[in-house]
């Protein structure tokens, strides 16, 4: 019982965060350039591959 | 070192990316309006024409106050901006009288302000009276509207002169 609390309090800190995160960047994505998104969207692409790879690796 | 070769990429990928917010954020052409009307000074940043849908206003009293512009323009880019600056005062549609008009050349990061002045007394020889006007500023494509609104002062509803009491 005390374990699932945990797991629901890191679970919801975790959703508020991102939900935050992806909040503040829609905000700040409208004010850049074209070529600014392009490269924002290149390089969110290549930081979530090389996460996955790093995850990979480990045997995740 | 190899063990986190890919963590450190995606880090590097996160710091790039907040690179790219702030960097591409800062680069742009700016331009940043300081009107003084009487004695209240108004700023209006670049910002406010992202942000706000409303067009920034200004009031001044009829034959007794001038309004003063400066207009700043910052020219973060790496290539030298040229423009011709242009302001005008229009009325219900039709250009009512020409206020400033000057090309300018600005160096990359660097911002050149440019100053006129608004007086009623200009309008009053025009034919025109006391109301909203609207200023247009100009430059490459980019158009910056502003209302100013010219009001006479009302007499205070009591007698400026007490009479003298009769007898």
């Amino acid at each position: 019982m005390e374990r699932m609390r945990t797991y629901i309090l890191y679970g919801s800190g975790i959703v508020l965060c991102i939900a935050g995160i992806a909040y503040l960047a829609a905000e700040y994505v409208k004010y850049l350039s074209e070529p600014g998104k392009l490269a924002c969207l290149l390089l969110v692409v290549g930081m979530f591959g090389f996460l996955g790879k790093y995850f990979d690796q480990r045997g995740w | 070192m190899r063990r986190n070769l890919f963590l450190n990429l995606a880090l590097a990928c996160f710091v790039s990316l907040i690179a790219i917010f702030v960097f591409d954020g800062y680069l742009g052409i700016y331009d940043t309006i300081y009107i003084t009307a009487g004695e209240r000074e108004q700023t209006i940043a670049p910002d406010h024409w992202y942000r706000y849908q409303y067009n920034p206003s200004v009031g001044a009293i009829w034959e007794e106050e001038r309004i003063f512009f400066s207009y700043e323009v910052a020219n973060r880019q790496f290539s030298r901006y040229v423009t011709q600056i242009q302001a005008s005062v229009w009325k219900e549609n039709e250009k009512v009288v020409d206020l400033f008009s000057e090309d300018k050349s600005i160096e990359p990061f660097d911002q050149v302000t440019v100053e006129w002045t608004l007086d009623s007394k200009q309008l009053q020889s025009l034919g025109f009276s006391q109301g909203e006007y609207t200023i247009k500023i100009e430059h490459n494509g980019t158009e910056r509207k502003m209302l100013v609104n010219y009001r006479v002062p009302t007499p205070p509803p009591y007698p400026s002169k007490v009479p003298a009491p009769e007898g």
